[in-house]
């Protein structure tokens, strides 16, 4: 009888707070929302403006640039260390986030699809040309 | 007519027989009990509906050469082991093959495709990344031309 109480009380804390965890967790994911508003390419950095409309602070964990005009496209990803206020707090305007990324060479007017990936998983997407 | 002989030999007295009893019965209680604690708390299989991981990114570097980049974003680890398109297992094309993916929470990493008969180009493929527990995850990546 000890071993049956022990055991499905157990159980029944383990899914309660486990099922509280990941609802928050699921809740938090789907509440993040940013608003690519432009990218400009400078010399060996990008700018990304956002505005975060979503419910908390979001932070960006990585970018992608997808270089969309060479044939097969060219991936490149850039990691957290090389991005500035990789932090965007709640209801930022024209946030800047700066990342530490040059263009390759004779890229010069391709058009890339710039990828925001934030710390629960979301992708925020923005197609830009490079300048010429 | 034979009557049966008298043994000499006492036997064990009640009262320590009833300990022995009740100590055997205590020690396997606690052995349960411990051991229905460790279940309802870290049984491993508990922790597949912890797993939460994305794919970032597909690529491909040629019609025969795929890239998947995998992020864990929940609070265990994940070992992906296994890789399929569209339906069909490829980890045997895959760099799972020699070494399962290992991510800690708040780690990223790579798997890469190498796959002889190639991708038909401009076909959608259906890349499902499914770790060690059994979760899956699912993106559509159509191959350039």
């Amino acid at each position: 009888m000890i071993i049956i109480i022990t055991l499905t009380t157990g159980v029944i804390f383990w899914s309660i707070t486990t099922q509280r965890e990941l609802n928050e967790l699921d809740l938090r994911r789907a509440s993040q929302e940013l608003v690519i508003h432009d990218v400009e390419f400078d010399e060996g950095v990008v700018r990304i403006y956002v505005n975060n409309t979503g419910a908390e602070a979001v932070h960006v964990i990585a970018v992608w640039f997808v270089d969309k005009t060479t044939t097969p496209e060219r991936h490149y990803r850039v990691s957290e260390d090389r991005i500035d206020n990789s932090w965007v707090p709640e209801g930022a305007y024209l946030w800047n986030i700066t990342v530490h990324w040059s263009l390759p060479a004779g890229s010069n007017g391709h058009i890339y699809e710039i990828k925001l990936i934030t710390d629960l998983g979301r992708a925020f997407v923005f197609i830009k040309q490079a300048p010429p | 007519m034979h009557r049966p002989a008298i043994r000499s030999r006492s036997g064990v007295s009640p009262m320590v027989s009833d300990a022995i009893l009740t100590g055997i019965v205590a020690v396997s209680m606690a052995i349960l009990l411990v051991w229905a604690s460790w279940y309802a708390y870290s049984n491993p299989s508990k922790m597949a509906v912890k797993e939460r991981f994305f794919i970032e990114d597909v690529w491909f570097n040629s019609t025969s050469t795929m890239g998947i980049y995998i992020y864990n974003f929940g609070k265990v680890s994940v070992t992906i082991n296994r890789v399929y398109i569209n339906g069909t297992d490829f980890t045997d094309y895959s760099s799972l093959s020699s070494s399962p993916l290992y991510l800690r929470p708040g780690e990223g990493g790579q798997i890469y495709i190498e796959f002889p008969g190639g991708f038909k180009p401009g076909a959608p493929q259906r890349v499902r990344v499914v770790s060690s527990r059994g979760t899956y995850v699912e993106v559509v990546a159509v191959v350039p031309y």
